[in-house]
């Protein structure tokens, strides 16, 4: 640690001679391999983001060229229908998942931090996590193409069709264990927004200061959270009937192929959201800044992110109109899904007024955000029309819903998506883009997006199916379709305009300066590009515009910059309340590390050897994992070199409890696995009510064992909670003993569980309801073991002395952990131990 | 500044606080006031959704009449919607009056209050006020429908 004794958080002056120096050499990532590979510095990792996410793209975009050739004319045979049906697979599953999520992913790694006046995310390290994750999954699903196998079944794959009886080959498991693989980096990416938001914000930046990408990237990582589990609860679910034989999907073994629409579109209709919201925030951010005027109705917009992403999760069905559900059912999901106008059309309305209200410069970034504002109308109003049950079951699997649906992604991602980068372009590389080719592509794009696809829903109304790879020419379909393939050719020139503009502009752009547009927000309060620490002394912030104060006038105190906390014993930034952004803590943030890309590996591999087929790979590879969790969780310093607290007398070193950041992260860890049990609940509750078989098959299941581990669990929990208490006495004796005897009670729970499989009526592959079973208990065993692993490591660390009155924030971790595996015990249990009884 | 200068600029007593009348409402009031109604609509429509898709659809069996009577079916959510609608509206009065308890948090004109949202407190209640709105109307739509919508007519194509 470099010596700076005078400044750590004692009275600094501004300009403090050295300081930046010591900062920078702190915080900068190293040159060379070892920084390509270490670093967790969330402007590279948000820019690395951008670069593959544009990437993705492009190589979506060649995939829908290729299917517009196809079918530019009619009984045109370029591509086999197999190849097609390949084509439209992989360029929804690369535009959706690959692309429209990641690309906003990188804006707001790079963002948060300078716009929450902080110095790097939450977790840093979860951070690079994440984008290498997304990498794996990336390669994963790509390299089908490698094989002439890639995904076949549409991007929602749905079974029967994606079922191994249909679809053999190797092409469905690709899919599945390459959004399973992509799931895992956007969790811990989505909990790492929540903490960052929740727990580093500047001093001053209360909840009502945020800028709405903010409030957008909020809604959206809540959103996964909770939406994500039940994508990868349908993805194991489909690779279990694929490669083990059981029958979640299986109508003949009492499963049901709907099972798997409602997951999916649990899932998906929130993560529509999740690929919108930020990018309209990006839209109610820029805009104001252009117009020359605050944001109008800043409260309604953003309530109404909030209140979209809520609405979200009751909208599933809408894509389920044409699958014979009852009408009252399907009624009230109508009716949610036009309530969503509400909202959305309190955003447009605000973005109008501001225009309106505002002297709008018309820059590049300002036309594409006004642009997105006519797209989205468009793309919204034939939202609300496919909302209506008639309307949806005469036009369901045409045409219109493909327009209405590249209205929606095309409009409210990629314009906004563009705009943001002219807009933010400056402060990522200190250089202007050129305005005049900025506009030129701006209005090639905006007429070939109209030109492709506009014209398709007149071809829905006409009748033509989605997913088709030829036609005949009586349809009457060919000239529509080729002003479309034109269109398509014309965006695509447009986008290349936009690529070569960033390709010059980045060797040879005019200098920007810190803040070129006058911009209001905290990010251009720092140089352009920030210097690896972002802000040398932390900012305190007065106003939701802090670079417009003076101007605005729209509150009493003056945000500060040259003047506040500097913290610079080490890399730290300063942790804050929830609600207020009171300063709490001093948070020790972690450097630059291998174990993100060593963990990212190893878990890729682990997926590579489970599509393989092969169980000793898959175990060697998990082994690895495992490693790596316990190399990345195993702490730098013995207990003697942990510092307890900070010199400056009022914030505490790290904290614990709500004051610690690695107490939300597991709160949020605990919010997805609690979504995960309710999916697979949800399942069981519903392929009960479909059955018409006997549920469960052979009678209610055993109930005396269960029982004898339900009381175990619970006296486990107790003797946890026990050693617990003991650690924040200082006694480490007794902490190490409740500990001891958990895992002890832990080891017992498993082996019940294991005696009571051993003496089961049924096999995992008799029938859906035995599936269930012993998925659902399977992975409760499952987090029972990981609670165990953590048991034995937090056990090591008691002996070996590693906590303290002070310091034990993993021991409450850990402990929750294991209440809540207890918890959902006690679900499980009376769900299928009980309920049959009723 | 030194160190408590910059924790009394966002975290002291004084009017450069973002929530100086955060004293007033429990924080649990304002949290009520901005989930309340989110959470009852959430029940709300997936327990109908449940009920009036397995009670006219049970085990993959077609009924024209609900399983159990119409009358009693409609009965039953009707009480379910009468429950999110009275849980939403406790949530709006109590957002109102945490509103009424900080409208003067910081600048007391409707300009401060919705444009540029200052006061902590006032911006969660206001928020509050919006959100029970939207969900009340949605829980009032789909009770709405109960009694609009035949409940087991089977769609023809």
């Amino acid at each position: 640690m470099a010596n700076y004794p005078e400044i750590t958080m004692q009275n600094a002056a501004p300009n403090v001679p050295g300081l930046e120096a010591l900062l920078q050499r702190e915080w900068e990532t190293p040159r060379g391999w070892r920084g390509v590979l270490s670093t967790v510095d969330h402007k590279i990792i948000g820019k690395r983001y951008l670069i593959t996410a544009f990437i993705f793209l492009i190589i979506g975009g060649l995939e829908a060229s290729a299917m517009r050739v196809q079918l530019s004319r009619a009984n045109n045979h370029l591509i086999s229908a197999e190849q097609y049906n390949q084509l439209f697979t992989v360029h929804g599953v690369t535009m959706i998942f690959l692309y429209a999520a990641p690309i906003l992913s990188g804006f707001s790694n790079y963002l948060w931090p300078l716009m929450l006046g902080s110095r790097d995310m939450a977790f840093p390290r979860l951070n690079a996590l994440s984008y290498w994750v997304y990498i794996g999954a990336g390669i994963l699903l790509y390299s089908s193409v490698l094989l002439g196998a890639m995904p076949n079944a549409g991007w929602f794959n749905y079974p029967p069709f994606a079922s191994r009886v249909y679809d053999p080959g190797l092409n469905i498991d690709f899919y599945l264990l390459g959004l399973t693989l992509l799931t895992v980096s956007t969790t811990v990416g989505s909990a790492n927004f929540v903490v960052s938001l929740l727990k580093t914000r500047a001093p001053g930046m209360s909840i009502n200061r945020l800028p709405i990408i903010v409030w957008g990237t909020l809604t959206a990582s809540v959103s996964n959270l909770l939406a994500l589990p039940s994508l990868t609860v349908a993805c194991i679910f489909l690779f279990l009937d694929r490669r083990a034989g059981t029958h979640f999907f299986d109508a003949a073994g009492g499963g049901h192929p709907l099972l798997w629409q409602h997951l999916f579109w649990m899932f998906g209709h929130p993560w529509v959201y999740v690929i919108v919201l930020p990018a309209m925030g990006m839209v109610s951010d820029i805009l104001p800044t252009f117009c020359r005027r605050p944001l109008v109705g800043y409260l309604f917009v953003a309530c109404a992110t909030v209140i979209t992403g809520v609405l979200g999760f009751g909208v599933w069905l809408h894509h389920m109109f044409a699958t014979g559900i009852p009408p009252l059912a399907l009624s009230f999901f109508a009716g949610a899904s036009m309530i969503i106008a509400i909202p959305s059309a309190v955003g447009v309305f605000s973005w109008l007024a501001t225009i309106w209200l505002g002297r709008p410069r018309r820059t590049t970034s300002f036309l594409y955000m006004a642009g997105f504002v006519a797209l989205f109308t468009i793309g919204g109003v034939t939202g609300v029309m496919t909302a209506a049950v008639p309307f949806d079951l005469q036009l369901t699997d045409t045409y219109f819903v493909v327009a209405h649906l590249h209205y929606v992604l095309v409009g409210i991602n990629v314009f906004p998506v563009i705009g943001a980068v002219y807009y933010w372009f400056p402060k990522m590389t200190g250089k202007l883009m050129d305005e005049r080719l900025g506009k030129w592509g701006y209005w090639v794009s905006f007429v070939g997006t109209n030109l492709v696809f506009f014209p398709m829903h007149v071809l829905g109304m006409m009748g033509m199916p989605r997913r088709i790879y030829t036609y005949a020419a009586e349809f009457g379909w060919g000239p529509l379709n080729m002003l479309e393939t034109v269109g398509a050719f014309v965006f695509v020139i447009g986008m290349l305009i936009f690529f070569v503009n960033v390709f010059l502009s980045a060797r040879r752009g005019a200098p920007a300066g810190d803040n070129p547009w006058d911009a209001p927000t905290l990010e251009w309060a720092t140089s352009s590009p920030p210097k690896p620490y972002n802000f040398a002394i932390i900012p305190t912030i007065a106003s939701r515009h802090p670079l417009w104060e003076d101007r605005l006038q729209e509150s009493a105190g003056r945000s500060t910059f040259g003047n506040g906390l500097v913290l610079a014993e080490g890399r730290e930034t300063v942790g804050t309340s929830v609600l207020d952004a009171e300063p709490q803590v001093v948070m020790r943030m972690p450097g630059d590390s291998y174990a993100p890309i060593a963990l990212a590996t190893t878990l890729t591999l682990a997926f590579f050897a489970m599509l393989g087929g092969s169980v000793w790979l898959s175990a060697v590879a998990f082994s690895g994992v495992l490693a790596s969790i316990l190399k990345w969780l195993w702490p730098a310093h013995r207990a003697g070199d942990v510092v307890e607290s900070s010199r400056s007398g009022t914030l505490v070193m790290e904290g614990s409890g709500v004051q610690s950041v690695a107490w939300w992260g597991m709160v949020c860890v605990l919010v997805t696995e609690g979504a995960f049990f309710l999916y697979l609940l949800a399942s069981y509750f519903y392929l009960a009510s479909t059955s018409t078989n006997a549920f469960p098959t052979h009678g209610p299941p055993e109930i005396r064992l269960a029982l004898l581990n339900t009381c175990i669990l619970f006296a486990s929990s107790v003797t946890l909670e026990l050693g617990k208490r003991a650690v924040r006495r200082g006694n480490n004796g007794r902490a190490a003993i409740g500990t001891g005897v958990t895992i002890l009670l832990g080891l017992v729970f498993i082996a019940l569980q294991l005696v009571e499989y051993s003496g089961h009526a049924g096999r995992p592959t008799d029938d859906a309801y035995a599936s269930l079973f012993f998925t659902i208990t399977g992975f409760h065993g499952l987090h029972v073991c990981v609670g165990i692993l953590m048991l034995v490591v937090l056990f090591t660390r008691i002996v070996r002395g590693h906590f303290s009155a002070k310091r034990h924030t993993a021991v409450t971790n850990v402990t929750m952990y294991w209440h809540f595996v207890d918890v959902v015990w006690f679900v499980v249990f009376t769900s299928l131990y009980l309920t049959p009884r009723l | 500044m030194n160190t408590d200068t910059a924790v009394l600029a966002a975290g002291g007593d004084g009017e450069n606080h973002p929530a100086p009348l955060r004293h007033r409402v429990h924080v649990g009031a304002l949290w009520f006031g901005l989930t309340g109604a989110p959470a009852a609509w959430s029940a709300q429509l997936v327990a109908s959704y449940a009920f009036s898709a397995h009670s006219c659809f049970p085990r993959l069996v077609p009924l024209s009449v609900p399983e159990g009577g119409a009358s009693t079916f409609m009965l039953l959510l009707l009480a379910g919607s009468v429950i999110a609608l009275c849980v939403g509206g406790l949530a709006l009065m109590t957002a109102v009056r945490s509103w009424h308890a900080t409208v003067l948090e910081t600048n007391a004109s409707t300009h401060a209050a919705l444009d540029v949202g200052e006061g902590r407190t006032r911006f969660m209640a206001l928020a509050g006020i919006f959100v029970s709105t939207v969900f009340l109307l949605g829980s009032f739509a789909l009770a709405v429908l109960v009694l609009v919508t035949k409940p087991c007519t089977l769609l023809t194509y």
